[in-house]
């Protein structure tokens, strides 16, 4: 045995946790190597000192009060029902929800910031195309405004309707610019609100 | 686990919650100790404490009751115990007084200092240990577990415990030399 494997040992014998043939090997050791046997000794008399310490330490004890409290507190808690499975979900998963539900807030204060110059209007768009077919290309945008939907020229139209057949009814509402949902959670009253642009970019 | 300890168990689990208090009361002491030496003060003691005696009743349906009962709730416990150090703020959890805490009345002030002193150092000695070898060192020299319990609470091999043990006893031994030459037993 190696004075270190016999160093490692005599702090198991120190505190009586080592028996066996291997005691009996490191015995054999401890015989033949004073070093080993003044760290031995060493071991033990720090050990002793540390375990006459916490001996001596007063730990803290409950007053009957305080325990009946904490006992009774423990039952009630334990049944109330358990969150619902949905709810239950680790904190970094909260807290990544609540960075990117401000990121949406601010992206949509972004998008919808007053003054903002209008932005131009897209060259082709899709509700344009599928509704209004044969509407006149509309005047620019005035600054100011709201961005109206540009309807297809009538032209370039592939959709157009063939010769004799009845051009397709204005549309009955105006086209929408913004769009915005709201959730409320019924549990937290936590309020998400997300606004989409005419492009749907929120 | 003692026979009282099953009907309690099996009461509780039938409904019972008054059957709870009489279940845990002779680890009441146990509980608030070990929880005290594993955070470092008596406030994150108590929460740990609470939240040990809160799970042992939530999962009491789990427990085994071939093992013993106090294992099971001293490894609830310093789970809770070693979450509760973590998650303090302050650097107080290294295992003893940090001399704010409980005195012994009738110790003269003198006595006070000395221990206060002691508990100082041993706290600094402390310190260099590891989260596991901290865990081991309290369970086996500080609160007097045996080996196998301090597997069993630590849900780790006996082996394992052994390990750690004597690092953390060389460890505390080379840290009361180098701190104070006094205390570790220099004896030639």
């Amino acid at each position: 045995m190696t004075c270190r494997a016999c160093r490692s040992l005599a702090a198991l014998v120190a505190g009586g946790d080592l028996d066996g043939r291997k005691r009996q090997r490191w015995e054999k050791h401890l015989a033949a190597c004073p070093d080993c046997r003044r760290e031995f000794r060493q071991v033990q008399e720090s050990l002793a000192r540390v375990r006459s310490l916490a001996r001596r330490e007063q730990t803290p004890d409950w007053p009957e009060a305080a325990w009946r409290q904490a006992v009774n507190r423990a039952v009630e808690q334990a049944r109330r029902p358990a969150a619902p499975a949905s709810l239950r979900l680790p904190g970094w998963a909260w807290a990544g929800a609540a960075g990117l539900l401000v990121a949406l807030i601010a992206a949509g204060v972004f998008v919808l910031k007053p003054g903002r110059a209008p932005r131009p209007a897209p060259e082709r768009n899709l509700w344009a195309d599928i509704i209004l077919p044969e509407m006149a290309p509309p005047a620019p945008a005035e600054p100011g405004t709201a961005p109206a939907l540009l309807p297809r020229p009538a032209a370039s139209s592939s959709r157009r309707p063939a010769a004799g057949q009845p051009a397709l009814p204005p549309p009955r509402h105006p086209a929408p610019t913004v769009t915005a949902m709201t959730f409320v959670s019924q549990e937290t009253g936590l309020t998400v609100h997300w606004i989409f642009n005419d492009a749907f970019i929120y | 686990m003692d026979d009282k300890e099953n009907q309690l168990v099996a009461m509780v689990l039938a409904g019972n919650p008054d059957a709870f208090e009489p279940l845990v009361r002779p680890y009441r002491r146990a509980l608030l100790g070990l929880a005290y030496r594993i955070t470092g003060n008596e406030e994150d003691a108590r929460e740990a404490a609470q939240e040990a005696l809160l799970n042992s009743y939530r999962y009491l349906g789990g427990f085994d009751q071939r093992r013993s009962f106090r294992n099971w709730l001293l490894r609830i416990l310093v789970n809770a115990a070693r979450e509760a150090a973590r998650s303090s703020s302050s650097n107080r959890a290294l295992g003893l007084n940090d001399g704010a805490d409980p005195v012994e009345p009738a110790e003269g002030p003198a006595g006070r200092f000395e221990r206060k002193e002691l508990g100082l150092r041993l706290k600094d000695c402390l310190a260099v240990l590891s989260e596991r070898e901290r865990a081991v060192f309290l369970l086996r020299d500080i609160e007097e577990r045996s080996i196998r319990d301090t597997a069993e609470i630590l849900g780790c091999s006996s082996a394992s415990v052994r390990v750690h043990l004597s690092r953390a006893r060389i460890k505390v031994k080379a840290e009361l030399e180098r701190r104070c030459p006094g205390l570790a037993g220099g004896g030639s």
